[in-house]
């Protein structure tokens, strides 16, 4: 099977394991990360995921602190990145555009959605969706 | 103006003799026009002094709700984005499982995250009408008799957990009886926003509770040995929608100083900090023991006193 490493970095410890169950049962091997500091640590020691989400408002080191973290870094730049945000009521999804990320995910995460886009970035596909709503 | 079609000369005499009252007169006219526009220009700058100042309140207004809105909606999808993600998650072992998937200690679990988000969504909107009570200046505490010393030592016990396993370890030292007219409620969740942001900030170091009588009122100081609150965020702590640090790294609304204060002003008392970077940050909360006479919304907006640690 190719590709199945995901790094999934979020402060909030529901999401955070809520996220990783969903992906687990769809077949996905997720390393975790409560803040930008651990998901650096995590790619330093070679995990090499095929794909990150990052949560962007994170303690310690934040998702755009992440990001500028990994663009200065060629062996980390490779790595894509969806970025997952409560984005703010003032800004829209487009207003995210000039971060260094491939894609993003408004929250709440729609599980469909969310798989969807994974498997944009894996070469395989998840199992059968079932929630279609926004 | 009307003094250039004035004649100064007369057809026979040459200059008139009249002139001389019709230049006082027109002179006189002149000035009260000036004056008048004087005024008019002196009020015109005022209006527009005013106009500016008013200007700069409704953008600054404009800014504090767009803030205010994009806070709010990142806490309120933070708990909607878990218990959105649960029930999906167990939607997907059920389609894929049917109920077997389901044993008690799984359901139990189930139960007990979405009974937590939906109490973390309550509590954030509660937070928010208090913050909107205070500032509308509704904000109203029901004291009746109560013990500090059980308040302080009700709540301390009920977040024993959490600050062991922030590693937290906490002195106390509480004068027995302190007993008076307390809106009990109100009282624990200025206790609970202390404990929250010792959690939060200070994990890992000793936290000092002392509570005593001093005269007619109750002293509590609650003092953290975390990293201190910056000298220039110091000022603005008990404000709506601010945190000890950037917005970016923690999460909350940033209400529970600007709520914990009122509660304090409510029943008559007060709430105040003193903190240096590196030095930790100490809480003390005045309360007076005897119940108070006037409107409490009076207090709200009291003058906050200084404080001095003794």
């Amino acid at each position: 099977m190719k590709c199945t490493r995901i790094l999934l970095a979020e402060d909030n410890a529901d999401i955070r394991e809520t996220l990783a169950e969903v992906l687990a049962l769809e077949g996905f091997d997720v390393e975790t990360a409560a803040n930008g500091k651990e998901a650096l640590e995590r790619l330093q020691g070679d995990i090499s995921p095929v794909l990150i989400l990052l949560d962007l408002m994170m303690p310690v080191m934040s998702g755009w602190e992440f990001l500028d973290a990994q663009k200065v870094n060629p062996d980390l730049e490779k790595h894509p990145v969806v970025v997952l945000s409560a984005v703010p009521a003032t800004q829209s999804l487009d207003d995210l555009s000039p971060l260094d990320a491939v894609d993003s995910l408004a929250k709440p995460i729609d599980i469909t959605r969310l798989l969807q886009t994974v498997e944009r970035y894996c070469d395989r596909k998840v199992g059968p969706t079932v929630s279609q709503s926004a | 103006m009307r003094i250039q079609n004035t004649p100064l000369k007369t057809r026979s005499s040459g200059f008139s003799g009249a002139l001389f009252p019709v230049v006082g007169f027109e002179l006189g006219k002149i000035l009260r026009t000036l004056t008048s526009a004087l005024r008019f220009a002196s009020k015109e700058a005022k209006a527009r002094k005013e106009a500016e100042g008013l200007a700069l309140e409704l953008a600054e207004a404009v800014a504090a709700r767009d803030r205010f809105l994009d806070i709010a909606s990142h806490e309120l999808k933070t708990p909607l984005t878990a218990l959105k993600l649960q029930i999906q998650l167990n939607e997907r072992i059920f389609q894929r499982g049917g109920m077997e998937a389901f044993d008690a200690d799984k359901c139990e679990r189930m139960f007990r995250q979405s009974i937590q988000q939906c109490e973390r969504l309550a509590h954030l909107v509660e937070d928010m009408l208090d913050a909107s009570r205070i500032s509308a200046g509704r904000f109203f505490v029901a004291p009746r008799p109560e013990s500090l010393t059980e308040i302080l030592r009700r709540v301390f016990d009920r977040r024993d957990d959490e600050l062991k396993n922030a590693r937290c370890e906490v002195f106390m030292s509480l004068e027995e009886g302190i007993d008076g007219v307390f809106d009990a409620f109100r009282v624990e969740q200025i206790f609970e926003c202390l404990i929250s942001n010792i959690i939060r900030y200070a994990p890992g170091q000793p936290v000092e509770v002392m509570l005593r009588r001093r005269g007619v009122q109750a002293v509590v100081d609650i003092r953290d040995h975390g990293p201190g609150i910056p000298s220039e965020r110091l000022p603005m702590i008990f404000e709506r929608f601010e945190r000890a640090i950037s917005e970016n790294e923690v999460s909350g609304l940033g209400l529970g100083l600007h709520i914990s204060r009122a509660i304090a002003k409510a029943h008559g008392g007060q709430l105040s900090v003193r903190s240096e970077p590196g030095s930790g940050a100490e809480f003390r909360l005045e309360l007076p023991i005897e119940p108070i006479q006037s409107s409490r919304q009076a207090h709200i907006n009291a003058p906050d006193k200084v404080y001095i640690p003794s």
